[in-house]
């Protein structure tokens, strides 16, 4: 589907061996995947159209024997900062997805003058009384894909969460599942995130699917007053993915908050 | 050969039609088709199914530990152990086992179990289990965890059993300051330990480098599936330079003895099925949690446990053919036995006789059949070294209380 080259390295990130697919030229722009792994999307390729996408599989996510002691974001905000270092990257703009945003939420309001802007797309990372996300982990495919696919039984949402992953697919996808848990596990969100928003004084664009029933828009709201100076940009029939569902609207609001 | 009765106290009134109207007994099966007034009865007599064990003359009784779900009812194994403690008097009681995963205290466990062998006179086999996939949603344990969790707890209370305390604990897990169980465990070094497994490698090396006693799983798994899992036992013992005793393979596996094969078929199977059909019934989600088992071994289990699930089988004749059980006349169980025992070298027979929703005066009459017409024959079949309970009748058998504490344990 790449329509672009899309570049496929590994480097050693402080020790871990971290795979990095790239393309594009322009501003960098660091994207974080969500749980379900390393892998190019539509919204990826529509961005590189304008900037360089820098997008690195999270710690363990590849394989998960390596997860070593990545026990809470914290110990991935350090190794991102490892990242940036060996990427030789000057103030990146930081977009992540789900999971990776909020690993990005929690890098930002640690190390906000290390970005240019920040982009939060169906993150996780905030407790939101009477919003608490689904747990996508007792839910099997069929059960799940109505909660973050707006059409759960199309090709769409069957190729990317299918009721058996093929056998090329199978492995990779248990090493995510696990590397995602260890983060995500029932409470995907740390406590203390929200009262820290304040500290993320970089510019900052919330994304959400309307129709997102795994991760609620009701955080994106919380993320949005939370953080210093954010807009938000609510993607109608989207649901979790809005990369994959409308990647042309989605990075339609990212190019118009990245310039 | 030994006999322990296995007992997994099921919830016996699941609603019609449960199968079609709920995905799962586990976890999320709402806790309101608990009916508590029915349970006191439940209970009660399964407790009198394991006192009855002990009368009978078999050579132990097993509880197990599983939360939130109509499978078993047991969230607390060493609650029953402690009623049977005082109702038993020769039995050992078999903890098969603790969820040591569960626990940010493994102390807890370490110190219960002490006081219920203290209490029994020497009694108890420890039992320590990583825990099924679902304990783990139930428990908000992050199962990404469990094998390094499950591996510092055993050490942990293993040392808390045999080294003078007090003394300090520095793991990865767990940090105590101030270890210093009492009381101690009455058999020492300590308590027998036996490991349930469902065939991971990981465990069964594990399991066979320490010396102790492997207990075949699941409980309900196709009989040449359970014999490669003893086979792989045996082989990881002379791995490890030594010889698998026979009391080191243990087996669960259910049991059902009437009059005749079609009466006990004909008695044994509607239970059967309320068993396999509604109590195993599961979302993979929550057998499988991420990190569960490793990536590796997941690979190679899931497909095959996936297809060798009763539930998904429709006739009697599968379950038959597939030997998933043991279900007929005194003859043909004890025949049967026999010839599995001097196949496998199987040494702890750990049968379930209450299996689903059967009722009591079926349960008791399978277990007296059992004890009557079929132990007696295999009392001295794979047997390795003399046992720690004596053979005589039960009445004239002294109680475990006033024996030397046994030293079954791993040595």
């Amino acid at each position: 589907m790449a329509e672009h080259a899309v570049d496929e390295s590994v480097r050693d990130v402080g020790g871990r061996a971290t795979r990095l697919l790239a393309a594009g030229r322009g501003a960098p722009l660091l994207w974080l995947h969500d749980t379900r792994g390393n892998r190019w999307t539509p919204g990826h390729d529509r961005l590189a159209e304008r900037y360089r996408v820098l997008a690195p599989s999270l710690p363990g996510f590849d394989d998960s024997t390596t997860l070593g002691r990545i026990d809470e974001p914290e110990d991935v905000v350090f190794w991102l900062l490892e990242l940036l270092a060996v990427l030789g990257l000057e103030r990146p703009a930081l977009l992540g997805c789900g999971l990776g945003g909020w690993l990005a939420a929690e890098f930002a309001v640690r190390y906000p003058e290390r970005l240019r802007r920040l982009v939060l797309v169906d993150a996780y990372g905030l407790q939101v009384e009477g919003a608490l996300a689904e747990d996508e982990f007792a839910l099997t495919p069929p059960l799940l894909r109505p909660l973050v696919f707006v059409d759960p039984d199309g090709p769409l949402a069957r190729e990317w969460l299918p009721d058996a992953e093929p056998p090329e697919r199978l492995e990779p996808a248990l090493h995510a599942r696990v590397a995602a848990a260890r983060l995500a596990w029932q409470f995907p969100y740390s406590p203390k995130l929200r009262g820290r928003l304040p500290r993320a004084r970089v510019p900052a664009l919330v994304v959400w699917g309307e129709r997102d029933r795994l991760v609620s828009p009701a955080h994106a709201r919380a993320y949005v007053d939370g953080l210093p100076d954010a807009r938000l940009a609510l993607i109608a029939d989207v649901a979790h993915y809005p990369y994959l569902e409308a990647p042309e609207q989605f990075a339609t609001a990212v190019e118009r908050f990245l310039g | 050969m030994r006999f322990y009765m296995f007992h997994l106290m099921p919830w016996p009134h699941l609603p019609e039609g449960f199968s079609q109207t709920h995905d799962t007994a586990w976890v999320v099966c709402e806790n309101t088709l608990y009916d508590p007034v029915k349970g006191h009865e439940v209970y009660n007599r399964y407790l009198d199914e394991l006192e009855l064990a002990d009368q009978l003359g078999f050579d132990g009784v097993c509880v197990n530990e599983h939360h939130q779900n109509a499978y078993g009812l047991m969230p607390s194994p060493n609650i029953m152990a402690a009623c049977l403690a005082r109702r038993t008097t020769r039995a050992r009681l078999v903890i098969l086992g603790n969820v040591l995963t569960l626990y940010d205290h493994p102390l807890r466990v370490a110190e219960e179990i002490a006081m219920l062998d203290v209490i029994s006179g020497g009694r108890v086999v420890s039992g320590q289990v990583v825990g099924t996939g679902n304990e783990f949603f139930s428990y908000n344990v992050n199962p990404t965890y469990a094998r390094e969790r499950y591996y510092e707890a055993h050490e942990l209370i293993l040392k808390a059993w045999t080294e003078p305390g007090p003394f300090p604990w520095e793991g990865t897990h767990y940090r105590f300051r101030y270890v210093n169980v009492w009381p101690r465990p009455y058999q020492q070094p300590h308590p027998p330990i036996w490991i349930p497994g469902s065939g991971s490698r990981e465990t069964i090396e594990w399991v066979a480098r320490k010396r102790y006693t492997y207990m075949v799983l699941p409980t309900l798994a196709p009989y040449a599936l359970r014999a490669a899992t003893a086979e792989q036992f045996r082989a990881a013992c002379e791995a490890n330079g030594y010889t698998a005793r026979h009391e080191q393979i243990g087996w669960g596996i259910g049991i059902y003895v009437a009059e005749t094969d079609a009466q006990a078929v004909a008695e044994y199977e509607p239970h059967f099925w309320y068993y396999a059909k509604n109590l195993l019934r599961n979302r993979d989600t929550f057998n499988s949690p991420p990190g569960h088992s490793s990536v590796r071994s997941t690979l190679g289990v899931l497909e095959a446990r996936r297809k060798g699930r009763p539930g998904n089988f429709r006739t009697w004749e599968e379950i038959q053919q597939g030997g998933f059980v043991v279900v007929g006349s005194p003859a043909t169980v004890r025949d049967r036995l026999k010839e599995i025992a001097l196949h496998t070298g199987l040494g702890t027979l750990i049968p379930n006789f209450s299996v689903g929703n059967v009722p009591h005066h079926l349960t008791r009459k399978s277990v007296e059949l059992f004890a009557r017409e079929v132990m007696p024959a295999l009392r001295d079949v794979n047997v390795d070294e003399p046992p720690a309970v004596s053979h005589q009748s039960p009445d004239e058998r002294p109680p475990v209380a006033t024996q030397q504490p046994s030293a079954v344990a791993e040595r």
